[in-house]
């Protein structure tokens, strides 16, 4: 029995959740601490057997859900990979996972796998291989998911718009939701040097269902976006530009490696909430 | 340059470490403060350093013998020659095993590392049985519902979860001392392990939840090749005799054996 006992249902996503990592199943399962909601990386639970389908099914007992993946390649030229989809399409029902979301690039061609986010030029074409794909993929699965912007690490010359514009373009086409990245458009403004108040400012937020905070890493000559420290403060004030206009929006704290304790995570996900606490009383105190 | 230009000629750059990056570079512009070089290393470098990372934690005792130096230059030929082509990174890495073999092969002044290609088959079996699917348990009912003019016709069926191997080096020992980091260099260079007399027979199953390792005698090492390579039941006796019944109760008891199909018929399970 990996479960002590069964203490609560799964209700909606709401709040601050944080994403799981294997190193925290163990005390997630038998502390069942007080985190609203898992994000969990769909890629690592597709194991046929052994202990990993148990822990999935175990986890999403006690908590709500969410599936990230990096597998669906919704950039790619290849066809897609309806095997796969089908494999997350059955976890989803099973388990009674809230939503998927995916990365605005592409992992794969020719049959051959980067496992790296890879990024696209943003012209015509881009938007419009990309949004048939995410139709397909919306309608295989019966439900809108999620783009995620990324960390760009490249320019392309063949570029028509900047990643903003492409970005809710590609969500009115494909009419797909939004994962907005702040540590991610934070990470391109450092390397790319794009200019992350207009960009927040540009979403169409009425399609931004879900935020990701996490942190990076200096390395020689760029910022690397490795999920292995603390928000950033810059970052935290982005947040907080963004929550002002998603005041309840689901928010994520990433944490992906030298992974702290959970209770670690636990207290940037409570920093999370009281900033947006802070905005919201904000907006109440000049409303009245 | 249509997207599917810009996504293959991008992709060649990655898993093609020495390719010639020109054509890919003229799509580039200066961002910031990374140059179209800068750009394609950060790409290249992120990727060998997850797929390296991967070999890492499949072959901890290759990467501890070989040392971290040599085992990351093994990687990145690797990864050369053996690019990923399965969207599930458990599955990167399955043909280091015969790659080694075949680098061990051409590099006479490895001699001294023969056994590595067995130790590398240890490691990914370890590794793949972990992720692999579940069996039923056996199904003792049915075997019982088998006519008595079947019964010499039964294939018994391997599980999922048992992988058989054999070595003429003393792998077990190599494996076990080399798993972890060793404290020191001292540490390393003091091992030393005997060639065992004959060969060492085991086999790596997942017990549950938990991996675990058997050695086994030559007998038993024999039935369980001959049930995997689909002898029937008459045959087993044939071959086996008074040995058999026994192994038999003890594989099917350990999980090692899922099930049953009669001849050339499909599975009856």
């Amino acid at each position: 029995m990996l479960l002590q006992e069964k203490q609560k249902a799964p209700g909606p996503i709401s709040g601050t959740g944080i994403g799981l990592r294997s190193s925290h199943v163990g005390e997630i399962l038998m502390k069942q601490p007080d985190i609203p909601w898992l994000e969990l990386l769909a890629d690592n639970h597709m194991a046929a057997g052994g202990l990993i389908p148990e822990q999935l099914a175990a986890v999403c007992e006690i908590y709500p859900v969410t599936f990230h993946s990096v597998g669906l390649s919704l950039g790619s030229i290849d066809p897609l990979d309806f095997k796969y989809l089908g494999k997350l399409k059955k976890l989803m029902r099973q388990h009674h996972v809230a939503w998927l979301s995916e990365h605005l690039c592409f992992t794969s061609v020719d049959g051959f796998h980067s496992h790296d986010l890879l990024p696209m030029p943003y012209s015509q074409e881009s938007l419009q291989h990309m949004a048939q794909r995410i139709t397909h993929v919306q309608d295989f699965l019966g439900e809108r998911i999620l783009v995620e912007n990324v960390s760009n690490y490249m320019k392309f010359a063949e570029s028509e718009m900047d990643e903003a514009e492409f970005i809710t373009a590609l969500a009115i086409q494909a009419d797909c939701d939004l994962l907005i990245d702040v540590n991610n458009i934070y990470v391109n403004h450092l390397n790319l040097g794009i200019d992350p108040v207009r960009y927040i400012k540009q979403l169409p937020f009425e399609r931004v269902r879900e935020v990701h905070l996490a942190g990076y890493e200096q390395k020689d000559g760029f910022v690397l976006d490795a999920h292995n420290n603390p928000v950033s403060d810059p970052v935290w004030d982005l947040y907080g530009q963004l929550i002002q206009h998603l005041p309840n929006v689901p928010v994520l704290i990433e944490w992906d490696n030298d992974i702290p304790p959970l209770s670690r995570l636990m207290e940037e996900a409570h920093k999370a909430d009281v900033i947006k606490q802070q905005y919201r009383q904000g907006i109440s105190y000049a409303i009245s | 340059m249509p997207l599917a230009d810009v996504e293959q000629t991008f992709m060649q750059c990655l898993i093609k470490p020495y390719h010639d990056v020109d054509m890919f570079m003229s799509k580039l512009v200066v961002a910031g403060s990374l140059s179209p070089e800068k750009q394609i290393s950060i790409y290249r470098s992120n990727i060998n350093g997850a797929h390296e990372s991967v070999l890492v934690q499949i072959y901890p005792a290759c990467k501890t013998i070989l040392g971290e130096g040599y085992f990351n230059q093994l990687c990145l030929l690797y990864r050369i020659q053996f690019p990923s082509k399965h969207a599930d990174l458990n599955k990167y890495g399955k043909h280091f095993p015969v790659f080694i073999k075949v680098f061990l092969e051409k590099h006479n002044e490895l001699q001294v590392f023969s056994y590595l290609h067995d130790l590398a088959l240890l490691e990914w079996y370890w590794h793949a049985i972990y992720y692999s699917s579940n069996d039923l348990p056996f199904d003792f009912s049915l075997l019982a519902n088998v006519a008595k003019d079947q019964q010499q016709k039964l294939v018994f069926h391997l599980s999922n979860t048992v992988s058989l191997q054999s070595s003429c080096y003393p792998v077990l020992a190599i494996w076990d001392a080399n798993r972890a980091e060793l404290s020191s260099e001292k540490q390393k260079s003091e091992q030393s392990f005997e060639m065992p007399d004959e060969e060492i027979c085991f086999c790596i199953f997942r017990d549950n939840y938990e991996m675990a390792l058997k050695e086994l005698s030559a007998t038993q090492f024999e039935i369980l090749q001959a049930i995997n390579a689909g002898q029937t039941l008459g045959e087993l006796s044939d071959r086996f005799g008074g040995d058999l019944q026994s192994a038999l109760n003890y594989y099917i008891q350990q999980g090692w054996i899922s099930g049953f199909s009669v001849d050339e018929m499909s599975n009856v399970r």
